[in-house]
């Protein structure tokens, strides 16, 4: 059995580390460049108290097997618009294969719809190509995003 | 959210959970909400403190009577103090506080469910009669993250420590996905 649920950062910080580790180690290009992962505690501390950190966990059995971790907030531009800006998600491998991570991103939907969100970003990477998740989900390609390391 | 609302938080439960701890065989006492005919609680353990007592009636005709609280020389919502609230007195002590803080006037039924990792109480909504006399408080004794309690279209995790009110007339239901027991007092309110 996998529930979500919100939950708070300073409640699951801890818990989710060693998985951050795993992650990025999966993902990230900074490990490609000699930098190593360093969350900001205090950044996320203080986005969890302002109220725009928004963090949903799937567990199984009570242990951490999937989440969503985003900012919502009035866009800098549009402030009538309330949008939830990306920052990370993961499925536990062995559960790529079924629907968790529709069932994950269903259930951030409807948490953004209570909350009267309008616009939602995703993001999809190169390597770890999640379009046909975001395709299925009805979310429209917008945008490439492109990286130089200098 | 419409359907929850947390009313305290950092309620001091150790001393009832060690008490609940030391005396397991209180779960065993009375099983009547497990063995209810397709009920939603058949993976639910609960020690009764305070419970309407079965009333006998003769004919489909009482039972109507009794279900409308028209049945003579009976009060459908009287619940009294069970035996097992003797043997935990720190329960007693946390729920009169509930209801000297919420200012409540007549305190209804009393219970300590405990629901088993994996376990769930299936999808139900209480019922008309005890909904619309009664309020639900829930007393958080211990859970872990995993819990998921839905109500309608919204759900919590409830923290050990805290306090809610919950819509209980509409449908709700919980699934205990954590390692560990679940234990809540569940507490009916009149104002």
């Amino acid at each position: 059995m996998l529930t979500f649920a919100i939950e708070r950062f300073s409640d699951v910080y801890g818990e989710l580390l060693p998985l951050l580790y795993e992650h990025y180690a999966e993902i990230s290009t900074h490990k490609d460049h000699g930098v190593e992962l360093e969350p900001q505690v205090g950044v996320y501390r203080a986005r969890e108290t302002d109220g725009s950190l928004m963090m949903v966990i799937g567990r199984e059995t009570g242990q951490i097997a999937a989440y969503f971790v985003c900012f919502i907030a009035p866009g800098l531009h549009y402030a009538s618009c309330l949008t939830c800006s990306p920052d990370i998600f993961y499925v536990r491998p062995d559960l790529r294969m079924g629907r968790t991570g529709i069932r994950m991103f269903k259930f951030v939907e409807a948490e953004l719809r209570r909350r009267g969100v309008k616009r939602w970003a995703v993001g999809s990477k190169v390597e770890h190509d999640a379009s046909a998740l975001f395709r299925y989900l009805d979310f429209q390609p917008v945008e490439t995003t492109y990286e130089k390391w200098l | 959210m419409r359907n929850f609302l947390k009313i305290a938080e950092g309620v001091n439960v150790t001393p009832l959970l060690n008490a609940i701890y030391r005396k397991p065989d209180l779960w065993k006492a009375d099983d009547f909400l497990r063995k209810f005919p397709q009920g939603p609680f058949g993976e639910t353990d609960t020690i009764y403190l305070r419970f309407q007592d079965h009333v006998k009636v003769d004919t489909d005709e009482e039972l109507e009577l009794y279900k409308q609280n028209k049945l003579a020389g009976y009060d459908l919502h009287e619940c009294p103090w069970r035996p097992e609230i003797n043997e935990l007195p720190e329960a007693r002590a946390l729920i009169m506080a509930l209801m000297t803080s919420t200012g409540a006037t007549r305190l209804g039924r009393c219970m300590i469910n405990r629901i088993v990792p994996g376990g769930k109480i299936f999808p139900h909504a209480d019922s008309k009669w005890h909904a619309e006399y009664w309020d639900r408080y829930h007393v958080v004794v211990q859970s872990e993250p995993g819990n998921v309690f839905r109500c309608g279209d919204e759900q919590v995790w409830m923290r050990p420590g805290e306090v809610w009110w919950f819509q209980n007339s509409i449908e709700h239901e919980v699934l205990n996905n954590s390692a560990e027991d679940r234990i809540h007092i569940v507490v009916d309110l009149r104002f």
